[in-house]
Order: structure tokens, then C-alpha cells, then sequence
């Protein structure tokens, strides 16, 4: 069994982790790749802001005062 | 695409913002005021209804309802949040009972988005799954312009996501759907649903690292 996962799978975990907890193989695993790992961590501290930034946007509203695209006719 | 979901249709009816009733005596002032604001407040509900239905006829159906219920309600709402979030938390409401409703599977077509798009999302990769460029790390933004700059790129991202990516984001994010309840009312598997909501996430990290990271750092 290869003890590392690779970097796009560790970015999958990722974004399930954010979705349901991940079983405690993986959780460890994907934390050991994290600990030696700049890519990874970065791209875990992202993939966290997007997250919140997303949740935060989404709860409060879009605000920006950009017209709206033209609809069709009703 | 015709909609026939069910709701107060507003086909035909001129939109929303004519005449509207008086909260109660005394408030005259409060409605003049709310009146005012629900034009802009509409342009914004449609928005972020769109990104989430992505149906135009719908999404305006659902905030026609919505600023219904606001011009009903705003007289007995506690002053806690901004209009525009008590609002977007009314039409959240509305959406996920939509997408809960039993009548809508007909109504709207739930196809799945072709793979265009997702070479970004590979292209990071080499064969064996590492990254091929480092990865940069982000900044945290320095103030209060920066974070609503943030937010309007944010934005820019979350519509530019493709049609079935962009709903099952939203349902998660914003409607706070279990993944189990979007497989179920969007019938896609568990394992798509998973992929789509990485697959969205990470076209966002994308999106966000070329359109601000990358115009920030260049300036």
C-alpha cells in the first residue's frame, strides 16, 4: 500500500473534508502529507478561504453594483 | 422554458415594485423607506437567485415572492441584520423549498455540464498527481477595501461557473444542503456530487489566484 497520497488526491480530500468527515486512514494520511508538503498546505489555506469567503458572500448577498445581463423578453 | 412551479406566478403582472401596502399605521415612514431600497434590493436577490437555479424566469419568480414577504414582514423584523441579509435569507428559504418541492423534477433540466472547463482544474497536475508549478501562498488582505475587493472577484468566480457546478455549489454553500440531499434532488451519485463540489471549489481557488492573487501581485 503507497503510504502517501499524491498531491490531487489530497486536494480532493480537501474539499470532502469540508462535506463529511473523512474516515481516520485518511485523515491521517492526508495530514502527513500535509506536514511535509508546501504545495498541499497552500492549497489547503486556500481552498479554506474560498470556503469561508463563500459562505460569508453568499449569507450576506451580492452587493456590487454592476447592472444586471439583459434578460429575454417575458 | 415554461414554469408552471406552482407559485404565485407573476407572469404578465408588471414587476413587483408598483403600489405596494402599508406595514400599519404609524409606519409610513419605515414603508417609504423600504420602497425606496427595493429596487437595488431586487437587481441583488435576482443575482444570487440566478446563480443558484440558473433560470432566469424562475429566479424571478422566487424573488418576486420573496420581496412579497419583505414587504409583509418588515414591519415586525427586529432590526438584527441589513435588509439585504434578511432578505437573501428569505429567498434561501424560498430556493430550498423549490428544489425540496416534489412538483419541480419536470420543470427545469437537470443536465449534466460537459467536461469544457475542467482542463484548468488537470492541467495543475503532472501524471503522477504533484503539482507541476509551485503553489504561491495568499496574502491576507490588508483592509476593508481589499475584502470587498475580494468579494466582488468572489462573485465574478461563483457566476462564471458552469450551469449544474454552479447549482450544486450553491446548494451547498448557501442553501447548506447535506451532499446526500443534493444527490438525491439533483439524482446524481454521491461520487459525482463530491467531484462537482471539488471540481467547483477548485475552479474558484483558480479563478481567484488569476484575478486577484495574480492582478494584486502585479500591481
Amino acid at each position: 500500500m503507497n503510504l502517501m497520497y499524491s498531491c490531487r488526491r489530497v486536494a480532493e480530500l480537501l474539499s470532502q473534508r469540508l462535506d463529511e468527515p473523512l474516515g481516520i486512514f485518511d485523515e491521517m494520511r492526508l495530514k502527513l502529507h500535509l506536514s511535509m508538503c508546501g504545495n498541499c498546505s497552500h492549497v489547503a489555506d486556500q481552498i479554506g478561504a474560498v470556503h469561508a469567503a463563500s459562505v460569508d458572500l453568499l449569507s450576506n448577498g451580492f452587493e456590487h453594483d454592476e447592472p444586471l445581463p439583459p434578460v429575454p423578453p417575458r | 422554458m415554461a414554469h408552471t412551479h406552482g407559485l404565485h406566478s407573476s407572469h404578465g403582472d408588471p414587476p413587483a415594485l408598483g403600489p405596494l401596502p402599508l406595514a400599519g399605521p404609524g409606519d409610513a415612514t419605515v414603508t417609504a423607506s423600504l420602497e425606496a431600497q427595493l429596487p437595488a434590493l431586487r437587481v441583488r436577490l435576482i443575482r444570487h437567485a440566478r446563480y443558484a437555479l440558473h433560470d432566469d424566469g424562475l429566479a424571478e419568480d422566487l424573488v418576486q415572492d420573496t420581496l412579497m414577504a419583505v414587504v409583509e414582514q418588515h414591519g415586525k423584523r427586529r432590526g438584527e441584520s441589513s435588509l439585504p441579509t434578511w432578505a437573501t435569507a428569505i429567498l434561501k428559504n424560498k430556493v430550498a423549498d423549490w428544489y425540496r418541492s416534489p412538483t419541480r423534477q419536470r420543470m427545469v433540466y437537470f443536465g449534466t455540464d460537459d467536461e469544457h472547463g475542467d482542463d484548468a482544474i488537470d492541467a495543475l497536475y503532472s501524471p503522477d498527481g504533484a503539482y507541476v508549478e509551485p503553489v504561491p501562498a495568499w496574502q491576507q488582505p490588508d483592509n476593508r477595501t481589499e475584502q470587498r475587493q475580494i468579494m466582488t472577484v468572489l462573485e465574478r468566480c461563483v457566476s462564471c461557473l458552469p450551469r449544474q457546478t454552479g447549482r450544486v455549489f450553491m446548494m451547498r454553500e448557501w442553501l447548506g444542503f447535506e451532499t446526500s440531499e443534493i444527490c438525491e434532488r439533483l439524482g446524481v451519485s454521491a461520487e459525482n456530487c463530491r467531484t462537482i463540489l471539488h471540481r467547483a471549489r477548485m475552479s474558484l481557488r483558480d479563478c481567484m489566484q488569476r484575478d486577484w492573487i495574480g492582478k494584486r501581485a502585479s500591481v
